[in-house]
C-alpha cells in the first residue's frame, strides 16, 4: 500500500507540530521517520490511524484520501494496519495468546482451534514459544514488544506501524527487534513506516528515512543520501551533538 | 501586582466553562454508549462480566451496609415513636425510608466508592498505557467495547443492589424491633404492608437505574480521558468519586421532587 501524505498540518493551541508535512510511503519498502522528541513524529502516525484528524492536509492511502471518510469506511481501511505502539499496548487483563488472538476472534470467523493454530505461528514468527498462558506483566520488555508484535501482524496487514519499537531495550534486544522488523518485511512483503531515534538501527533497516524538524521534513532521501548530506540540521542529529543548529526546547 | 476586580469575574467563568464542559462530556458520552447498544457486535460476554462485577461482587457490601442501616434505623425511631406511644409504625416508617431514599442513595453511593473508581482506574491505565488507541487501530469502537458494557450492566444492577438493600434493612429492622425493644413481629410485618406502597419501591428503584448510569459514565468518562501518566488516572479515579456522589445527591433530590 502506497500513502501519500500532502500539505499536512495540525496545531494544538498556540503549539504548531505539522507544519505542512509532504512525504511518500512507498509500497512494500520501510520508511523510518527520524527527528528530535516532540518534532511531531508520533502525531503524524496517530494522523496516518485516524486517532488524530488534521487541521488540513490529505493523507492518501491507495489513492483513497482517508481524512474524509466516515468513520464505519474508514474502519475498512484501517484493517490494513497493523500498529506495535511505543509501550506495546498489550492488553493487560487478557493472557500473551488471548491478546495474539483479540484481533483474530474479533474479525474473523475462525474457529478457536484455527485461531489458536493462528496465534501459534504468529508468536513462532516472532521467536516466541509456550508463552501462551502468561499475562503481560510476567513479561519483559523485549517479550512485550515481540507479543505485541504478533498481535499486529496477526491480521497479515499490508502495512506495519512501529512507534520507537526499541526505545527502552538493550543493544543486543534492540538489534533482534531490528532483524524482526526486516525479516517481517522481507517475508510478509508489507510496508512499514517506523518511527525512530536509533541512528544505527535506521540505517540498518531503513528504505526510506525521512527527518522531521519543526513540524517539517528537512530531509528525505535513502540511507545514503543521509549518511552524504551536508544539512546541518541533519548532521549535528546524525552526529548525536548538543551543539548545532537543533535546539533543546525548554 | 495589582488588585483586578475583573480577575473574580475571568476565575469563576473560567471555572463554570470547566465545568459545564465537563458535564456535556459525560452527557454525549452517556448518549454514544446507549446509542451504540444497538449496533452490532453485540458482546454478551462482556455485560456478563460486569454485571458479575458490579452487582454479584457489591452484593456483601451492600448486604452489611443494608442490614446495620435498618439495624439503627430502627433503634433511633424508636426513641422518638416511644414517646408517643407509636412504637408500630417503627417498621412502616423503616420500610418507606429503605424504599423510598436510603436503599437506593445508599446503594448508589457505596458502589460508587467500589465501582466508579475502579472503572476510572482501569480505563485510565488503559488510556496511559495506549490500549485504547490499540483498540481503534483494531478497528474496535473503543466506547461501544469498554463503556457501553459497563453503562448497561451497571443501570441493570444497581435496582437489583437497592432490591436487596431494602430487604436485608426490613430485616434488620424487624430483628431490632422485635427482639430486642420487644415489639409485636406480626403486627411489624402487617403495618409494613399496609403503610408501604408499591410505588415506593418501584420508584426508588427508578432511581437506583439513574444512579447506576451515573456512576458507569462518570467512571468511565473520568478514565477514558486520564492524562498524564499514574497522576492523571489518580486523578481520574477520585473526580469520579467525587463527581458521583455529588451528582447522585443532587439528582435524588431532583428525581423525588418530581417522581414523588
Amino acid at each position: 500500500m502506497r500513502i501519500d501524505i500532502k500539505g499536512l498540518r495540525k496545531s494544538f493551541g498556540n503549539n504548531v507540530v505539522l507544519d505542512g508535512i509532504d512525504l511518500t510511503i512507498e509500497d512494500g519498502k520501510t520508511t523510518v521517520i527520524v527527528g528530535q522528541t516532540g518534532c511531531g513524529k508520533s502525531v503524524l502516525i496517530k494522523h496516518i490511524i485516524g486517532l488524530l484528524k488534521p487541521d488540513s492536509g490529505q493523507i492518501v492511502v491507495n489513492g483513497v484520501d482517508i481524512t474524509g471518510l466516515k468513520h464505519s469506511e474508514f474502519t475498512g481501511i484501517l484493517k490494513n494496519f497493523g500498529v506495535l505502539f511505543q509501550s506495546s499496548a498489550l492488553f493487560d487483563s487478557m493472557t500473551v495468546g488471548e491478546n495474539v488472538a483479540f484481533p483474530l476472534q474479533e474479525h474473523t470467523g475462525l474457529s478457536p482451534a484455527k485461531v489458536m493454530d493462528i496465534v501459534k505461528e504468529k508468536l513462532a514468527i516472532v521467536g516466541l514459544k509456550g508463552v501462551e498462558r502468561l499475562y503481560p506483566s510476567e513479561l519483559s520488555g523485549g517479550m512485550k514488544k515481540r507479543v505485541g508484535l504478533a498481535r499486529a501482524i496477526a491480521l497479515d496487514p499490508k502495512v506495519l506501524i512501529f512507534d520507537e519499537p526499541t526505545t527502552g531495550l538493550d543493544p543486543v534486544m534492540s538489534d533482534t527487534i531490528d532483524n524482526l522488523i526486516m525479516n517481517t518485511q522481507k517475508h510478509l512483503g508489507v510496508t512499514s513506516i517506523v518511527i525512530s531515534h536509533d541512528i544505527a538501527g535506521t540505517f540498518k533497516i531503513a528504505h526510506w528515512i525521512a527527518m522531521l524538524y519543526k513540524g517539517k521534513v528537512v530531509l528525505y532521501g535513502s540511507p545514503d543520501d543521509f549518511r552524504n548530506t551536508k544539512d546541518p540540521i541533519v548532521r549535528q542529529f546524525l552526529e548525536r551533538r548538543a551543539e548545532g543548529p537543533l535546539q533543546v526546547e525548554a | 501586582m495589582k488588585f483586578r476586580p475583573m480577575a473574580i469575574f475571568e476565575y469563576i467563568g473560567a471555572r463554570f466553562t470547566v465545568l459545564m464542559e465537563e458535564l456535556g462530556g459525560i452527557f454525549s458520552t452517556f448518549l454514544q454508549s446507549i446509542g451504540l447498544l444497538f449496533v452490532p457486535p453485540f458482546r454478551l460476554k462482556l455485560f456478563f462480566k460486569q454485571m458479575e462485577f458490579i452487582g454479584v461482587e457489591s452484593s456483601f457490601i451492600v448486604l452489611l451496609t443494608g442490614a446495620f442501616t435498618g439495624m439503627v434505623f430502627a433503634l433511633q425511631t424508636s426513641y422518638a415513636f416511644r414517646l408517643f406511644g407509636a412504637e408500630n409504625l417503627i417498621g412502616p416508617s423503616v420500610a418507606l425510608s429503605l424504599a423510598r431514599e436510603l436503599g437506593p442513595v445508599l446503594t448508589g453511593l457505596m458502589v460508587t466508592g467500589r465501582v466508579g473508581s475502579a472503572m476510572a482506574a482501569e480505563l485510565g491505565t488503559m488510556r496511559v498505557t495506549e490500549q485504547i488507541d490499540a483498540l481503534s487501530t483494531m478497528s474496535i469502537n473503543p466506547v461501544q467495547y469498554l463503556i457501553t458494557p459497563r453503562v448497561l450492566s451497571s443501570i441493570i444492577m444497581l435496582p437489583m443492589l437497592t432490591v436487596l438493600f431494602d430487604f436485608i434493612g426490613i430485616i434488620g429492622s424487624y430483628f431490632m424491633a422485635v427482639f430486642l425493644l420487644g415489639i409485636n413481629g406480626n403486627r411489624f410485618i402487617s403495618d409494613t404492608i399496609y403503610m408501604v406502597d408499591l410505588k415506593d419501591v418501584y420508584v426508588g428503584l427508578l432511581k437506583a437505574a439513574v444512579f447506576g448510569a451515573i456512576i458507569a459514565v462518570v467512571g468511565c468518562y473520568e478514565g477514558y480521558f486520564a492524562q498524564k501518566g499514574a497522576e492523571g488516572v489518580g486523578k481520574a479515579a477520585t473526580q469520579a468519586v467525587v463527581i458521583s456522589s455529588v451528582s447522585i445527591l443532587i439528582a435524588d433530590y431532583f428525581l423525588t421532587a418530581l417522581l414523588f
